[in-house]
């Protein structure tokens, strides 16, 4: 037989479709922040942090990408202790701005329960869901899946965080769903939430509340969140067909759009880039999401299927709801864009994701030596 | 397929379909982001190309009015006032030159400045309105008004404006309003608040300002393109902040800040069974509504190089040795260690030698022997020198510390200091000298190292008052809400620290203090209420910078506090002859009782002037 080169050996196996969406999106990502940190010649070093967390993170993704994405699963337990304590601990010292708490401050650095809470969710549904077949039709585990939803859920909504609760739900639906959960149960569960919609109302902080009320008349409030969205869709309704070029967004370059770095840097691909610029962006997210939908199709088990359809899930929620909110479809949520907008440890996590996703497309490929569970 | 459920099971084979469903649904919520953006950039282009171009959408923020402040029955120490201001939005003086002469004109101010503060923002933020002028007076609205066509870029907005009624009466309580530093932004820009915004810079303005800002709200207009208003597309009504009500009790303050008239000092009044503070005044004050449009930098040079310090408050900013009123604690350290019992007695001579340094007792002519009672009654100096030697530094330090000395009282005002409390730890590592007996002797009357402030003093008073219990002295009463006049928030009264001392030296001391008053003796007659139980202690601090300071401290009535007064005249003279009377008539006041008219005080100890003065500081004090 003949030998294959050394390159090929080692990348055998590799997802490259995954690999080159996720890199350009973020080279479109420093470009846009490039762009949108620069006001009237002044260059900003921004992206220069930025390209010194991308660094990290292609290392975070190889790191990840060797990892048995099987290890994952026997820690997920672990990560979900750590993320309930962690919550917990958040409700009590966290840092407090607007009204919530979010944060928890070592020294200089800042850690948000939230995000590992996410992550430590979406672990333990896939571990608990996919080491289970027709134990999945007593009604007793349907509410040991419940509370494990429902326990974090509860503390971040306490928070309160909005937007992290936002993408939990629909992604624990999704794993619920694909995992062979009855139908009807989920149904019972998504009527039950829409009527207890008042109650939530209720509990709801006042900023929230207004960012609801906001979205659905943004007049309301001109200056603050009503003010965002009449400027994003100025922005992205001026850039036309082809944009208005590179560094050129007037409603950008002039600080019309508050954040637009990070929350509304969809805006600035819409002005500047214009609708092909924009399109491409989002074919390229298209395209990553029917990647990672194939690499859960071809899982070699149950776990990491439903790890890779979670993280799918995740990626789409965020995309959707940010894109969504620059348009004027969906309200001000705060949710970032994965792999454009501007932030370090969203980065790495979005990177790590796409790691483990790597690792469970390359086990699927590799001859399976060890059968059952290891 | 991974995720197929064992053979045999037929619900099984659903699983891919499952995923095609749900990736038919991600398709679909990419189809409609992307409809919506060609609904947006292909559909829509002109429409937002041309508001985009323009940048036709303006931005006049509207200020919240800031809460109003009152005293605990209503009296309004600060309010409203509207004032019309002229903004300019740089990016919209199509016609700068021209624009800019007839603003000058009209405004009667020199173009060269106008040009200065308009000048820098033409390039940077420069839809962004700039503050040209405030208290625009009617005549120059009419004729901006009747200009407006050849004044594009020009607004005029109401503005309501921070009004302090009473001046400079509790200036210093009520504290200053001003434009948010750089330093204040970074530190709050996360509750809110932006470039611009006023906010309050000292007392309760500054602690309260989250319930005193309210929320601005503002105007959302289009222009045309030459610059000039078409039409307001929204408008968001400002919110008004809440009331604040304070527990200051306003005739208390009005009479306190008019006692202590120029003198430089401060009186603080306070209910012991709550913290409530009641009046706090330090004079010299200052007038707080020459902030609130930018003071000139004359006025705040003026208020900076005064050598009398108007900015300072020095109910909890000033730090002065406090005298003979710390013989209390002294006496109280000496009791709780047992070095003395209530009849122990010692010579006064009037010049007490250790070893070869004499100490000087005030009253030359000596005590001949006194007890304990009468040292404190008669405020014998020489007593206290033998005592304090045999009581030691540390059970002095520990006494002074419990009773709150050396730590802040946590009132609510800013920019407290913590005073200082000196033991033999302290001298070693801040002056590599050894702690040396002489600096026991003048700790032991509240001289030498010692640095208290009027409200720690009178914390230690309130202590006593209430057998150890001392409750966190506070300036807030009640937040009302200013839409439907609900309370929103009620103080509710915080014990800060419990001394626990033996009640058995507590009656001793309030008795004895008691007689500092109803004494014939006493060195605090002058604070006698008729009918009234007085329990008080004077002190006269000697200082450096020239005459000493006149302290009394003193709370009535003695079987049920209700009311605790400091007063402290900075180099007024002797406290039972300068401060006793102005503490009476506070006390009358916060009693409801009839307020004894004032009379210059004259002395009614015969004061004696201490001949030699030796090397180490020496005692004074009544």
């Amino acid at each position: 037989m003949k030998r294959k080169p050394i390159f090929q050996t080692y990348f055998r196996g590799v997802d490259w479709g995954l690999i080159i969406c996720v890199l350009a999106l973020s080279v479109i990502g420093f470009l846009v922040i490039y762009s949108a940190t620069s006001h009237n010649g002044e260059i900003s070093q921004l992206w220069k942090k930025q390209l010194f967390w991308f660094g990290l993170s292609l290392a975070t993704m190889w790191i990840f990408s060797k990892i048995d994405y099987r290890f994952w699963m026997e820690a997920s337990y672990g990560f979900y202790f750590v993320a309930i304590i962690s919550l917990l601990v958040v409700l009590f010292i966290g840092d407090q701005t607007n009204g919530a708490r979010r944060w928890i401050r070592f020294g200089f650095l800042s850690y948000q329960p939230s995000e590992l809470a996410k992550l430590s969710v979406l672990l333990v549904l896939a571990r608990y869901i996919g080491s289970k077949t027709i134990e999945l039709y007593y009604l007793r585990r349907f509410f040991v899946l419940l509370f494990l939803i429902g326990l974090p859920l509860f503390l971040i909504l306490k928070q309160p965080d909005l937007g992290s609760a936002l993408l939990l739900i629909p992604v624990s639906l999704i794993l619920m769903y694909v995992g062979g959960l009855r139908v009807r149960w989920l149904m019972w569960v998504i009527l039950m939430a829409l009527a207890s919609l008042p109650l939530i109302w209720h509990f709801l902080k006042d900023y929230q509340r207004e960012r609801l009320e906001v979205f659905i008349n943004p007049q309301d409030d001109p200056l603050g969140a009503g003010y965002n969205i009449i400027q994003s869709v100025i922005a992205i309704g001026s850039g036309g067909i082809s944009g208005k070029g590179f560094m050129q967004g007037t409603q950008t370059q002039l600080s019309f759009i508050p954040e637009h770095h990070t929350d509304f840097i969809f805006s600035v691909v819409g002005e500047e880039w214009g609708f092909m610029g924009a399109v491409v962006v989002l074919g390229f997210y298209y395209f990553m999401v029917q990647r990672i939908f194939d690499i859960s199709k071809k899982a070699r088990d149950r776990e990491g299927a439903l790890l890779a359809l979670g993280i799918a899930g995740m990626f789409t929620v965020q995309i959707i709801i940010n894109v969504g909110m620059t348009v004027g479809l969906l309200p001000v949520t705060g949710l970032t864009l994965p792999f454009v907008s501007y932030g370090g440890s969203s980065l790495m996590f979005s990177y790590a994701a796409i790691g483990i996703l790597l690792n469970i497309s390359y086990a699927n490929r590799r001859p399976v030596l060890i059968t059952g569970k290891g | 397929m991974a995720l197929r459920f064992p053979r045999g099971i037929k619900f099984a084979v659903s699983t891919e379909k499952k995923m095609n469903v749900l990736f038919g649904i991600v398709s679909l919520a990419f189809l409609v982001v992307f409809l919506k953006l060609f609904y947006l950039q292909i559909l829509n282009y002109p429409y937002y190309r041309g508001l985009s171009d323009t940048n036709s959408l303006r931005l006049i923020t509207a200020r919240a009015p800031r809460g109003i402040i009152t005293d605990r029955n209503g009296e309004i120490l600060a309010t409203n006032v509207p004032s019309y201001s002229l903004y300019v939005v740089p990016a919209d003086l199509k016609s700068y030159g021209p624009t800019m002469v007839r603003l000058s004109q009209i405004l009667d101010e020199p173009l060269s400045s106008l040009e200065l503060t308009v000048e820098s923002r033409r390039q940077r933020r420069k839809y962004e309105p700039i503050r040209l002028q405030t208290h625009l007076d009617e005549n120059l609205i009419a004729q901006i008004e009747e200009n407006r066509a050849r004044l594009p870029g020009v607004y005029i907005q109401m503005e309501p404006e921070r009004y302090y009624p009473h001046g400079e009466l509790a200036s210093h309580i009520l504290g200053y309003i001003g434009e948010i530093s750089e330093e204040d932004l970074t530190r709050l820009r996360e509750n809110g608040y932006s470039v611009g915004a006023v906010v309050g810079k000292k007392g309760i303005e500054r602690v309260y300002d989250q319930v005193l800002r309210g929320e601005d709200g503002g105007v959302q207009v289009e222009v045309d393109a030459s610059g000039i208003q078409r039409r307001t597309l929204a408008y968001k009504k400002p919110v008004q902040g809440q009331t604040l009500q304070l527990s200051i009790d306003w005739k208390v303050q009005e009479l306190a800040e008019k006692l202590l008239a120029d003198q430089v000092g401060s009186i603080v009044v306070t209910n012991p069974r709550n913290g409530e503070i009641l009046a706090m005044v330090s004079h010299p004050n200052f007038d707080p509504n020459e902030f609130v449009s930018g003071i000139s930098y004359k006025d705040w040079g003026k208020l900076l190089k005064d050598k009398n310090h108007p900015l300072e408050n020095r109910a909890i900013q000033g730090q002065y040795p406090p005298g003979s009123i710390f013989k209390l604690i002294t006496a109280l350290g000496a009791l709780e260690e047992g070095v003395i019992d209530f009849n122990k007695v010692f010579l006064c001579k009037g010049i007490f030698w250790y070893k070869t340094w004499p100490y000087r007792c005030w009253r030359t002519s000596g005590h001949g022997w006194v007890n304990l009672e009468r040292a404190i009654i008669e405020s014998c100096d020489i007593f206290f020198y033998q005592l304090g030697l045999l009581v030691k530094i540390d059970k002095i330090h520990d006494t002074a510390k419990d009773m709150g000395l050396g730590n802040k009282t946590k009132v609510d005002m800013d920019s407290e200091v913590a005073g200082l409390v000196p033991n033999a730890q302290w001298k070693e590592s801040t002056q590599h000298v050894p702690w040396f007996p002489g600096n026991t002797i003048q700790m032991s009357f509240g001289q030498g190292y010692l640095l208290t402030t009027p409200l720690q003093m009178l914390d230690v008073t309130s202590g006593f008052a209430m057998d150890g219990k001392i409750y966190k002295p506070h300036l807030l009463y009640k937040i009302v809400d200013q839409n439907t006049g609900r309370t929103v928030f009620e103080k509710q009264p915080e014990i800060l620290r419990s001394a626990s001392i033996d009640q058995k030296y507590l009656d001793f001391i309030k008795t004895t203090m008691e007689k500092v008053i109803s004494s014939d003796y006493g060195t605090g007659k002058k604070a006698r209420i008729s009918g009234v139980r007085v329990a008080g202690k004077t002190g006269t601090s000697e200082n450096p910078h020239g005459d000493t300071h006149a302290w009394f401290t003193a709370f009535a009535p003695a079987e049920d506090p209700k009311v605790s007064v400091i007063v402290m005249v900075e180099n007024g003279g002797e406290g039972g002859v300068v401060s006793a009377p102005m503490a009476k008539r506070v006390m009358e006041q916060a009693l409801g009782m009839d307020v004894t008219p004032w009379q210059t005080p004259t002395p009614v100890v015969p004061q004696e002037t201490p001949g030699l003065k030796p090397a180490p500081v020496m005692g004074v004090a009544p």
